[in-house]
């Protein structure tokens, strides 16, 4: 006879893999800004 | 008059600097490049001597509510302290110069340090101890080299029961709340302006604790595996009884966070035991931030859930 | 730009980097010389944590960005350096 498996909660762990990329909804374009900084600083540039 | 012996000394009122204003390279270009963007006071002192012909001296520098700007570890603000040189032709100093350093941020920021080191010359130290209480518990570097100009060096960091809670708190992670505490020890690479986090591996203490993420990334893992919804619904009560949280990348950068979840949900299969390995990529540094600024950050949420079918594993609804 | 850098970039003693910071070139250069970029290059870092902060972005991401613009501003024959860490004569 086949044996017939009583099923508690199974030992065995579901395993559950799990990727997440959390970024900015808003890209922020940096040129303009940098493009600032650069000719409002130019000792440093 | 063959030697000029004798003695001498040098004092200098409190100088009080400010970026744009009274900066030390005034006092000596020698110092360019070294304390730069220098902001408030600083008082010196020291007694030479001509012996034979030979000068030696000792002295102290002592500065409160001290800042300048630094390439290797950002803004250095609130330094409070007093440095002895045994040496001050040669700039060293005895071991056990302690400073506290207000604010520093290579990249997390971290308040109120205390640091213990020893000056060798110009350009080399030794970093005896440096300790943040940060997230609830203690963020603790051991003795390392320094150098001082340098473009690379590493140190080992060590944290001390940092607090879940304290750390969703830090990191701005929405939805989500956390009980637990996690330590570990880890190499930080300090290597031109980034700051390397090599492979740090933070683990629960044996207690385990509690996650409840109650976010929308759900739904969309939800649609595309029934587990995953499974799953996510454990993890709105979840008890864990291993963490492992590993961190691997550029404080000032991107950061990979991988996370190792041990546990069960008390309403989800009778308390089945579940396994969780959680990749977060994410760019720290925005993390932190987007709690400081006033508009509020809608997060884009890249959710990719698969469950993995153990072997032989019987999912309740079959049964042989 | 700061006249003694200038004059260094022109004569390929010195040259901007992809990160957004200065560089020596062939690593051999006077003391004050050193420590001028030492002391710009500081000042840069912490131009670049400020904008970062002020736009949500990364200190990386700004200093990347700024040095592409600084590289693509470069005279001819100033030196550059890429993403490989080579100094390359543009």
């Amino acid at each position: 006879c086949t044996p017939t498996v009583r099923l508690e909660a199974p030992r065995e762990p579901i395993t559950i893999n799990l990727n997440v990329k959390i970024d900015q909804e808003v890209r922020v374009k940096l040129d303009k800004e940098v493009e600032d900084l650069i000719s409002s600083n130019p000792d440093l540039f | 008059l063959d030697t000029l012996d004798g003695t001498a000394n040098v004092s200098t009122p409190p100088l009080v600097f400010q970026p744009g204003g009274f900066q030390p390279t005034a006092l000596s270009e020698r110092v360019r490049g070294f304390l730069s963007n220098a902001q408030g006071e600083l008082s010196a002192h020291a007694d030479f001597t001509i012996d034979g012909g030979k000068p030696s001296g000792t002295g102290w520098v002592s500065v409160s509510n001290f800042g300048f700007d630094t390439l290797r570890l950002g803004a250095v603000r609130g330094v409070n302290g007093r440095i002895e040189f045994d040496n001050v032709l040669k700039l060293s100093s005895p071991p056990g110069q302690e400073v506290r350093i207000g604010q520093i941020n290579p990249g997390i920021p971290l308040e109120n340090g205390l640091i213990a080191f020893q000056l060798i010359s110009a350009t080399e130290a030794i970093l005896e101890r440096a300790q943040w209480p940060f997230a609830g518990g203690h963020l603790v570097a051991g003795r390392s080299d320094w150098t001082i100009a340098g473009t690379r060096d590493v140190i080992r960091i060590s944290a001390e029961a940092l607090s879940l809670t304290s750390l969703v708190d830090v990191f701005n992670l929405p939805d989500l709340k956390a009980e637990g505490t996690v330590s570990g020890t880890f190499p930080v690479e300090i290597a031109g302006p980034n700051a390397y986090i090599r492979d740090a591996v933070l683990t629960a203490d044996d207690q385990g604790g509690t996650i409840a993420y109650t976010g929308k990334a759900a739904e969309s893992a939800s649609k595309a595996d029934s587990r995953a919804e499974l799953a996510f619904n454990a993890l709105r009560d979840f008890r864990f009884s291993v963490l492992e949280i590993r961190a691997d990348g550029n404080l000032s950068g991107d950061m990979l966070i991988t996370m190792k979840l041990a546990g069960y949900s008390p309403a989800v299969l009778q308390g089945a035991p579940f396994v969780f390995n959680i990749g977060v990529d994410s760019k720290l540094m925005q993390l932190i931030r987007s709690g400081q600024r006033a508009t509020g950050t809608d997060w884009l949420y890249d959710v990719v859930a698969e469950s993995v079918a153990a072997r032989n594993q019987t999912t309740p609804e079959n049964t042989e | 730009g700061d006249p003694q850098i200038e004059a260094a970039k022109d004569q390929g003693v010195v040259g901007e980097r992809i990160d957004g910071y200065l560089g020596i070139v062939d690593g051999s250069a006077d003391a004050s010389l050193m420590r001028l970029v030492q002391d710009i290059n500081n000042k840069r870092r912490a131009a670049y944590d400020k904008l970062a902060e002020q736009t949500g972005t990364t200190t990386e991401q700004v200093a990347r960005v700024t040095g592409e613009k600084l590289i693509s501003q470069a005279a001819r024959g100033e030196y550059v350096m890429d993403e490989s860490g080579t100094w390359t004569k543009k």
